[in-house]
């Protein structure tokens, strides 16, 4: 391949020394001038001096004298400085108006943040294009002004600009701009020159002092010749410092392109080029025509996802790594999008035995990052109760399986989880824990209050994790040394964070001091520096430049990420900007364009991979794409372009229904149940499956922390306190006095009744003071029970017989011919007597319904109670009161429910007037009927044909019931 | 002349094709005027699809292709050569491709909203957040927290849950706060909301409270008076009644007559106090009030005399008078309290807002909408950098009142300079109320906002349907336009009657077909007593059969598209046709949760986390044994022994290295991405690209992008969203299609069959709130109510909001049936199972066909039945299927040389002083050319984040110790030539770099730095170097070592001998 840096390196030799250090080469980036130190030694049979290589930052740097901060202690110098511009602004502000919308108040740094982010990229783009500042951010009171102080070519889109601002009415936003805009003036100029007393800069800065410079003649140049080899588009300064020097006859410039994009005034790609060729008044240019006459593949290919794109490029990377003459160095793939990294990481086939890595791992997808992020997640979850810290379990939780927290001692972790988990608890302090905590837990669950604090408490922590994988031996091996790199790029952003920080800042709070850490760490990448020039390359887009490949994979090649498209982040208005000569997004567009046509001009196979979902962050497909199908492979014949979408086969899921049979081994467990109560019936009926998994199979539920309460706790706190309040009045006549006793009783002492109830419901939810919800579960129980108490009154008289009485019996049947007896459990909440006729009464909080009793088709009605669960209360109260009359031949029985919700209803019972023991008998011959399939073998457990019952169904999961769609 | 034309386009008018030839238009009348062009769609697919149709159309002009079209062009007043200009605007198109502006609503506003956050004083960087849910969660749970201290709060949830608890429905407050915090996001909300900002009240929280807690009181007041009142009434007639000897057996009609009235209904709430018809007669005509015969004639007489007639009177105006206070009142009673939770939430939602620098897609209109204005607009442009003179909007039923708003200036701006704009839309077609449409806008604003451009604004239809064919199309024009009479019976609105009949006026509703045949078939099915179920379970042996017919008439299954109302009813007909044994397609089906695969790697994911999570062992072992590996194990083994089975069973690679209970290392390790890599490979699933496990990855990586990447808080999102993702529908896969109306829309299909017409057509008043509002005393103190659409608002001062809710129900439905009645090219069956006792869109079609077809039977057809014909192959992209699934370890193959063996200088503080002496001064040596250089070395190196700043002293004072000892400062002394950037290069391409060369003629000295302790391979390394140096011809090289850190100097060197 004839590339470009071959062609350099002729230059270079082509001057016949030996010594190159006289040479200096300046490249767009660093990376291009590793491969053109590499291309040149190879030239040379013995050593040579290499000659200098620069990427244009680095030389602009080095030549200028100043050195670059880094651009978090430019916004803390530039929010110093617009703090004052603010003060000074506001002390002689004498059109100050006072309403609340005045821009003369100072930000928080917090708010200030990004907006002087926005702002550095102005000031910087205003010095490295030598704008005339005071043209720019001069506040035009009258259009007139325009004409007496402005540059006649400027004039009129500047009265245009102005003209917008005062044609109209004047409106709130339009008063806001001008106040902003006036800031803006006396802020650039007070940075500039605080900035240079500090003797650091942006880069801008360095960029127009350096033009500045060499004008005056200030700069020495130790170089005989200077090599500008590969730029594109030129920032004035840029431009000026490149005339400067060719005029003396010390620099050559020299433009990578290809005749198809250069020559042609439409495309976009070669604006720079022919701009730059007419500046530097170069006459004649040979550009290859590789992209015009050359053979070459161009594959489009589509997929339906982010992910889909990373396994389409494994898929074909695995087609031509197979090919002979294949090999990695020559093969590149681009990630325009930083986050597709790890997919494409994992994507790469069998066949490919090594893998250069030049962008940086996004910080933000390390598990280092998750860690300080729970961190302070952890941190903002702390009540401070009791005279102690607390944390929220579920944060807890999360920092404890944290994989470099459970590594240090994952015993102790799960301890700490079950301790929480058993004993309920909703915020943790470790003081409380009863054993000792080790080292690192008790580092962690610190509260933080000052950012001083933070830093310490992240030091401590991370060393220690450190330490520990440094340590061990037991992981694997290939991934450690990444998560040391990982750390390793935390230390060396977070000491710079720590020293700008507090140098500025002495007391923020903890809140603000991680807000930015994390803002920073965001955008901090890993770097894997590996061997620059060994195996197949990974990189973004901006670091192709230079370089030819002869694979070339480009991924994302989707508008809004290739090109990133119109999204101006730059508070000077785009009128202006365009006046002022200043990049705009068109600038952007066919800076894009060119570094993609460039790394494909030379490149043999090129394969570009685009997403097809559209959505809120996926555009359509690149315009290069259109570009290509369009116009590129109707000039040139040669290309065989392919357009496909590439997806992965459809394979519908076939689903399979659960049927277990009943084996002897679930016979024997049946058998062995220790008893059957009415609900666990109802299990059965409304899903035999169910009932298996969990009364044989025993497939529990994990445990968990409960934060809140339900209906069922509700209900069960209720039929508690119900029955401790009536217990003294067991087996007596109540009248209202009684229920008055009772409700001045629970007025006054409800929490403690309340309390022990809950307790004695076994729940875990316990009633300490944190959180509303609690509350809000006092208050309801309060009010039902109120009710209930208060409709008590319409009831009374009558006798309470037993409160809680349990059902213990049993039931014979047979099943296989032989008889079988089983146990049976049941608790009646309440029994009373009242009009001669004895009432079991089951208190429901929830919806329920008691289907009427048809007497012109007894039949069907308890064919329903066995196998239909809409029929649940009838078949617990038959249950009941079969039971209850077993014992009580005598009694006329009637069973009802007390709907705790719809008081006014009154009690429902089962029949009017009372149950008669014929009605009892066939109730007992389906409740046979009921056994015996229970243990038929062969009826298996099978799934219940009404999904309703699924959604509140644990084993769900097992039945792929969980699924629920929106619409 | 008009300047604004707008397009009623009805379904399958081709609205695109209009939409992107009237663009070409506008954009072939000057060189680059496609600059400025807005057109504005609603989704982002539209966007792509209108996008690509203008390329396409340029491109086959370009190219002479479609003279149809550029005939049409020609005729509709485009001069010039259409070759030509077509060539020119595609060029200048694909290479200006940011100016082709064709966007979303959404994205055009966002855009605006950024390019003026400073001045609206929000974050600059603020994110448009668009998980509601996610959000609501968020502030639900603060809300929840902070209930500890807020005792009204308190109440106002207490009272909260018991209407809930009174409604007998759920407890889950949480759920039914976050159900209700939905309004918060939505326009009509918002919109009163700003309304009573403009009035000057509704600020900040407590002021509101107050005003809550006053009208609490005053509803109170009102409904104890109005009872009160009636039942002195009551009392005083029976006090009369009494004193006559009189019972109120003895009127006429006992209790259901006057008295009935006069002395029950006055004192029973219950009663509604409904007037009856008797109790009107008897009070404007004081008779009957007994009848002929009875014997108590006189008594009863006297009685009414002397007051039964003058209460009955005052009862009835009383009521009469009051009874809309006292209703609306007792409506209130019922949701009053979510005022207050609102208020609340909406609080904690600007907080959110501010602390997370967020939006959401909701509040970008609102805010706008004080932003944009006439006056604004041309200043706007400016700081966008475009500026529009033409403005094309699609869909515009769909259009909220807060985008027309933002849309309106523009519009005006263009209109003013006399430019061209255009808006299309289908009123007929605007079934997506629920998220803000307002078809009132197409309808009527439109037209009354543009009064001033009367003259300018103009309206077409697009009367050719290019989709159906001709006896669906004819059928469907002749039913909707009887079927639209038909809704609006009952609507007592009638300003609304008026707007549904101008929807499906003549004109909107007849089309023109332009492919003959087609088929059409309606059947009812009735249902006998009560037994609604069996007519259903005919309808479906109904779909049975006709897909069976159509196969037999040479379709395939991927020609049925199945259209339903809701999930329930599409997993129903899948279960139907799947048990016959065809392939179907239906969002459950593809639902990423419905995949074994997945499913499995959730499950391990857990039991990384906690290995004793017993279900999802079971789960991952059940999936694995039964749909992975398709294995012969008994169900029952599988469930009770998954415990045993998961060590037998999972791949040995799951587990760490011969310590098997130990879960492999690297699972431990990393994010939740990495972590489905690894099962990936190590289940093996990588041996066939799987669709889901894909798209499930593509799930992670997304909330990765802005969620912890723990394997606890993904499993923890993963349970609430798991149903929220499906793969992309597969094309050209043979399959029968199901889906729901809404997800249809746009879509067609050969055959149709819609299963279940027989939704219902009114508000459901147990579920639905609406926003209402009243002026009257006391109840225009909140701006709007929540309240239930139930009937009996028609009694209040609501009743106006309920009715218009209530006409906009029934039109929504019509709209519903009209999308799908339009989705059929070829055949459209129809079925209805006969629903009772609700009035649901069944009756709507019953009504009509009896009306128009067929009186007497149950099954109407008109058309044809014909063969498939041979449609036209449309040529698209090729597509391929995925060859291979790639999952690899990458951590064995990237090449990394490893930095953090300089990590112990961060972390180990003695450490750190001894080496960093050693590396920091190395590096701050080989960057000095002359020890005159240090300063500026040192600052520099402060910023790189390589020295901190602390450390700085520290370093001037050892280099100071270097420029006094002779032989080292002879090194950076003039008297030697420096070769700065040493770099020398060697033939193998690699390079070698002494960190110092001097040089004079043929004399060289090379030195290397060193930390540590003296080491063999140090010499060997310097040895190089200056054998290096001899090959590029120096005769007389001299080698040096020079260590930092050894003893108390800090440095010592040696010279290398040999
Ligand atoms: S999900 Fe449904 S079918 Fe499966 S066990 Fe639970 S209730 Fe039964």
């Amino acid at each position: 391949m004839n590339t470009f840096l071959n062609y350099i390196c002729d230059k270079v030799i082509e001057s016949n020394e030996k010594d190159f250090s006289k040479i200096c080469v300046v490249f767009p980036s660093r990376r291009a001038g590793l491969y053109f130190r590499n291309m040149l030694g190879r030239k040379f049979k013995a050593p040579v001096w290499s000659p200098a290589v620069f990427s244009i930052e680095d030389f602009i740097e080095y030549l200028s004298g100043y050195s670059f901060a880094d651009s978090f202690k430019l916004l803390i110098e530039l929010y110093k400085v617009y703090k004052d511009v603010v003060k000074t602004e506001t002390e002689t502000d004498s059109e100050r108006v006072t309403d609340s919308n005045t821009f003369t108040e100072a930000e928080s740094f917090d708010n200030f943040y990004p907006w002087g982010e926005m702002l550095l990229k102005d000031f910087d783009i205003v010095d490295k294009y030598l704008v005339y500042a005071g043209v720019l951010f001069k506040r035009i009171k009258n259009l007139k002004e325009i004409e007496e102080n402005f540059p006649l070519e400027l004039q009129d889109t500047f009265r245009k600009f102005w003209g917008s601002l005062f044609d109209t009415d004047s409106t709130l936003m339009k008063e806001n701009f001008l106040k902003i805009w006036k800031l803006l003036e006396k802020l650039y100029t007070a940075y500039k020159s605080c900035l240079e007393s500090k003797g650091i800069c942006y880069p801008g800065m360095a960029y127009r002092k350096l033009q500045d410079d060499l004008k005056s003649g200030n700069t020495v140049i130790k170089w005989d010749r200077i090599i500008f080899a590969g730029f594109n588009a030129l920032s004035n300064s840029e431009r000026n410092i490149m005339r400067i020097l060719s005029e003396k006859g010390i620099a050559e410039l020299y433009f990578d392109g290809d005749d198809y994009y250069s020559s042609d005034r439409n495309q976009e790609a070669g604006d720079f080029i022919r701009k730059n060729i007419k500046n530097f008044g170069i006459e004649e240019f040979n550009f290859g025509n590789d992209l015009l006459k050359g053979e070459k593949n161009i594959c489009s290919i589509g997929t339906s996802s982010a992910a889909g794109m990373a396994k389409v490029l494994g898929s074909e990377l695995k087609e031509i790594c197979a090919e002979k003459d294949f090999k990695p160095e020559n093969t590149v793939v681009v990630l325009p999008e930083e986050n597709l990294l790890l997919p494409v990481m994992y994507s790469i086939p069998d066949g490919i035995k090594e893998v250069n890595v030049t962008m940086g791992l996004p910080f933000s997808d390390t598990p280092l990052y998750n860690l300080i992020n729970l961190l302070f997640d952890l941190q903002s979850s702390c009540i401070f109760e009791k005279g102690r810290y607390k944390f929220h379990h579920n944060n807890v939780e999360k920092i404890l399986l944290h994989p470099y927290i459970k590594f240090v001692d994952s015993t102790l972790v799960y301890e700490i989880l079950n301790y929480i988990k058993k004993n309920n608890i909703v915020y943790f302090s470790p003081e409380e824990y009863p054993e000792n905590v080790p080292g690192l837990f008790e580092s962690v669950f610190k509260k933080l209050n000052f950012s001083a604090d933070t830093e310490k408490y992240l030091r401590e922590i991370i060393e220690f994790i450190a330490d520990r994988i440094i340590s061990d031996k037991s992981g694997d091996v290939d991934y450690r040394k990444f998560q040391l790199e990982y750390i390793f790029g935390f230390y060396s952003n977070f000491n710079r964070f720590s020293d700008t920080i507090n140098e500025i800042i002495t007391e923020i709070n903890t809140e603000t001091y991680c807000k930015f850490l994390l803002d920073l760490l965001k955008n901090v990448s890993i770097p894997f520096t590996g061997e620059p020039l060994k195996g197949l390359q990974i990189m973004g887009l901006l670091e192709t430049r230079n370089l030819d490949f002869e694979n070339v994979f480009v991924l994302s090649v989707n508008e809004g990420v290739l090109p990133k498209g119109n999204m101006h982040n730059s508070f000077i208005p785009y009128s202006l900007r365009k006046a002022m000569k200043m990049p705009t997004y068109e600038d952007e567009d066919s800076v894009t364009a060119y570094y993609f046509y460039r790394l494909i001009q030379n490149a043999k196979n090129i394969y570009l991979v685009y997403n097809t979902e559209i959505g809120n962050n996926v555009k359509e497909k690149s315009r290069y794409l259109l570009q290509i199908e369009n116009e590129l492979i109707e000039k040139n014949r040669k290309i065989k372009f392919t357009g496909k979408i590439v997806v992965p086969e459809f394979t519908g899921i076939e689903k399979k229904a659960i049927e277990i049979r009943k084996d002897e081994k679930i016979l024997e467990k049946l058998k062995s149940l220790k008893r059957f109560s009415p609900s666990s019936l109802i299990k059965y009926i409304t899903c035999p499956l169910q009932f298996y998994f969990e009364k044989c199979a025993g497939l529990k539920e994990k445990e968990k922390v409960e934060e809140t309460f339900d209906s069922r706790l509700v209900g069960n706190v209720i039929h508690e306190i119900l029955e401790n309040l009536f217990k003294p009045y067991e087996e007596s006549e109540v009248d209202e006095k009684e229920i008055s006793v009772i409700i001045e009783k629970t007025r006054n002492g409800f929490d403690e009744i309340l309390y022990n109830a809950v307790r004695k419901c076994g729940s875990k939810y316990i009633l300490t003071d944190t959180g509303g919800k609690n509350f809000l579960f006092r208050n309801i129980v309060y009010q039902l029970l109120i009710r209930v108490l208060e409709n008590e009154k319409k009831l009374v008289p009558y006798k309470i017989i037993s409160l809680e009485k349990e059902i213990d019996d049993t039931f014979g049947f047979n099943s296989g011919g032989k008889e079988i007896k089983i146990n049976i459990y049941g608790r009646m909440d309440r029994v009373d007597a009242k009009d001669g006729v004895t009432r079991i009464i089951d208190y429901k909080t929830g919806g329920f319904e008691l289907k009427k009793f048809k007497k012109d088709n007894p039949t069907e009605y308890f064919e329903n109670l066995i196998s239909n669960s809409d029929f649940k209360e009838n078949f617990q109260a038959f249950f009941y009161g079969y039971f209850y009359s077993g014992k009580h031949k005598e009694e006329k029985i009637n069973v009802g429910i007390y709907p705790v919700k719809k008081l006014n209803e009154g009690i429902h019972t089962l029949m009017d007037g009372y149950i008669e023991n014929e009605l009892f008998n066939i109730f007992e011959d389906n409740l046979k009927k009921l056994f015996e399939e229970i243990f038929n073998p062969e009826i298996p457990f099978k799934q219940t044909e009404d999904e309703k019952r699924c959604s509140y169904c644990p084993y769900a999961g097992f039945c792929y019931r969980d699924l629920k769609n929106a619409i | 002349m008009s300047n604004l034309t707008i397009y009623q386009s009805s379904a399958g008018s081709g609205k695109t094709y209009k939409l992107a030839k009237e663009y070409l238009k506008f954009a072939f009348r000057y060189p680059g005027a496609f600059k400025n062009i807005l057109a504005i769609t609603f989704t982002n697919k539209a966007t792509e699809e209108m996008k690509s149709r203008v390329l396409n159309f340029l491109v086959d002009l370009s190219k002479g292709k479609n003279e149809e079209l550029k005939a049409q062009l020609t005729e509709e007043g485009v001069k010039g050569d259409i070759e030509e200009l077509a060539k020119v605007t595609l060029n200048s198109i694909l290479h200006n491709y940011s100016d082709f502006s064709i966007s979303t609503i959404d994205s055009f506003f966002n855009r605006v909203l950024r390019s003026f956050s400073k001045e609206l004083k929000l974050q600059i960087n603020f994110d448009i957040e668009l998980d509601q849910e996610k959000v609501l969660d968020e502030i639900t749970d603060m809300m929840l927290k902070g209930l500890k201290d807020d005792e009204e709060l308190k109440k106002y949830l207490s009272e909260f849950i018991l209407m809930k608890i009174n409604d007998d429905r759920g407890w889950d407050i949480e759920k039914d706060i976050r159900k209700l915090g939905n309004e918060i996001f939505k326009e009509r909300y918002i919109e009163k909301k700003y309304a009573a900002l403009e009035k000057g009240s509704g600020r900040g929280i407590s002021d509101s409270r107050e005003k809550i807690k006053v009208l609490i009181e005053e509803i109170y007041k009102i409904k104890k008076e109005f009872e009160i009142h009636l039942k002195s009434i009551g009392d005083n007639a029976e006090d009369v009644m009494k004193r006559y000897g009189l019972e109120i057996e003895d009127f006429s009609y006992k209790d259901k007559g006057v008295m009935g009235f006069l002395i029950l209904k006055t004192r029973n709430p219950k009663s509604e106090y409904e007037i009856t018809k008797r109790a009107e007669e008897t009070y404007s005509s004081n008779e009957g009030w007994c009848a002929k015969s009875s014997k108590k004639k006189n008594e009863i007489q006297s009685a009414a005399e002397e007051g039964l007639h003058s209460l009955l009177k005052e009862a009835v105006e009383y009521i009469r008078d009051n009874s809309r206070k006292y209703f609306t009142a007792v409506e209130l009673l019922d949701t009053v309290y979510t005022l207050g939770i609102f208020e609340d939430l909406n609080e904690r939602l600007s907080r959110f807002r501010k602390e997370n620098k967020k939006l959401l897609q909701s509040d970008v209109n609102g805010i706008l909408k004080s932003v944009i204005s006439e006056d604004n607009t041309p200043f706007i442009y400016e700081k966008i950098g475009n500026s529009f003179r033409n403005i094309l909007i699609d869909e515009f039923q769909d259009t909220s009142t807060f985008q027309w708003h933002n849309l309106l200036p523009l519009i005006i701006n263009s209109l003013s300079e006399n430019n061209k704009a255009l808006v299309v839309g289908d009123v007929k077609q605007s079934i997506y109320r629920w998220r803000s449409g307002n078809m009132k806008l197409l309808l009527e604003k439109i037209y009354s906002d543009l009064e001033g451009f009367r003259e300018e604004v103009k309206t077409e239809y697009l009367r050719t349907n290019r989709r159906s064919c001709s006896e669906i199309v004819k059928f469907n024009n002749s039913f909707f336009l009887a079927a639209a009479g038909k809704i609006t019976d009952g609507i007592g609105d009638g300003a609304f009657v008026e707007l549904i009949k101008k929807a499906y006026a003549k004109d909107s509703v007849e089309q023109d077909y332009k492919k003959e045949g087609g088929y059409v078939c309606i059947e009812f099915f009735d249902s006998d007593d009560e037994q609604e179920i069996k007519a259903v379970e005919r309808a479906e042996e109904k779909v049975k059969e006709i897909v069976k017919e159509v196969l037999k008439d040479g379709y395939g299954l991927s020609d049925i598209l199945v259209l339903v109302r809701s999930n329930d009813e599409a997993k129903k007909i899948s279960g139907l046709l799947a048990s016959e044994g065809y392939r179907i397609i239906s969002s459950e089906s593809l639902l990423l949760n419905n995949s074994p695969k997945v499913r499995m790697i959730a499950d391990l994911m857990k039991l990384i986390n906690d290995n004793k999570d017993e279900l999802a062992k079971a789960d991952a072992v059940y999936n694995y044994l039964c749909f992975i590996k398709s294995s012969n194990d008994s169900l029952a083994a599988v469930f009770e022994n998954a415990g045993k089975l998961f060590y037998d069973k999972i791949p040995d690679e799951f587990f760490k290295e011969s310590e098997k209970p130990k879960i492999k290392p690297v699972l431990n390790d990393t994010g939740v991405f990495e972590v489905c890599e690894n099962l990936i490979k190590i289940l093996k699933f990588d041996e066939v690209p799987d669709p889901y496990l894909i798209k499930f990855q593509d799930v992670i990586l997304e909330y990765a992008k802005s969620n912890n990447s723990d394997l606890k808080s993904f499993l923890d999102w993963w349970e609430e969203k798991k149903n929220d993702f499906t793969i992309d529908s597969p094309r050209g896969t043979d399959a029968v299609n199901i889906m729901t109306i809404h997800k249809a829309k746009g879509l067609q299909g050969k055959i149709v069959i819609v299963p279940y017409a027989n939704w219902k057509l009114n508000i459901d008043g147990t579920k639905d709130l609406i926003w209402a509002s009243a002026a009257e005393v006391p109840f225009g103190i909140s701006s709007a109510y929540a309240v239930k659409a139930k009937l009996s608002m028609r009694k209040t001062f609501f009743e106006e909001d309920f009715n218009y809710e209530f006409a906009q129900t029934r039109l929504d439905n019509l709209n519903l049936l009209y999308v799908t009645f339009t989705r059929a090219e070829d055949r459209l069956y129809v079925l209805v199972p006969e629903k009772k006792n609700t009035e649901n869109i069944g009756n709507v079609i019953k009504s009509v066909i009896k009306e128009k077809y067929n009186p007497e039977g149950n099954e109407t057809a008109v058309g044809i039945k014909s063969k498939k014909k041979e449609s036209e192959k449309k040529s698209g992209v090729r597509t391929e299927t995925l060859k291979h699934f790639i999952s690899d370890y990458w951590y064995k193959k990237i090449i990394i040389r490893p930095k953090h063996r300089q990590m112990r200088e961060f972390t180990d503080e003695e450490f750190a002083c001894k080496v960093n002496k050693g590396v920091v001064l190395h590096e701050v040596l080989s960057r000095l050319i002359s020890f005159d250089d240090a300063e500026n070395v040192i600052t520099k190196m402060i910023y790189e984040g390589i020295i901190r700043e602390s450390d700085s002293e520290r370093i001037y004072g050892e280099i100071e110790k270097l420029r006094n000892n002779t032989v080292v400062s002879d090194w950076f002394s003039s008297r030697w030539e420096v070769k700065p950037e040493s770099d020398i290069l060697l033939d193998d391409g690699s390079f070698i770099r002494p960190d110092r060369v001097l040089i004079k003629g043929s004399e060289a000295v090379v030195i290397d730095y060193k930390t540590g302790s003296v080491k063999e391979e140090h010499k060997k390394q310097v040895t190089k170097y200056a054998d290096t140096l001899k090959e590029m011809g120096f005769t007389n090289v001299r080698k040096y070592l020079l260590y930092f850190g050894n003893n108390e100097d800090g440095v010592t060197f040696t010279e290398v001998s040999g």
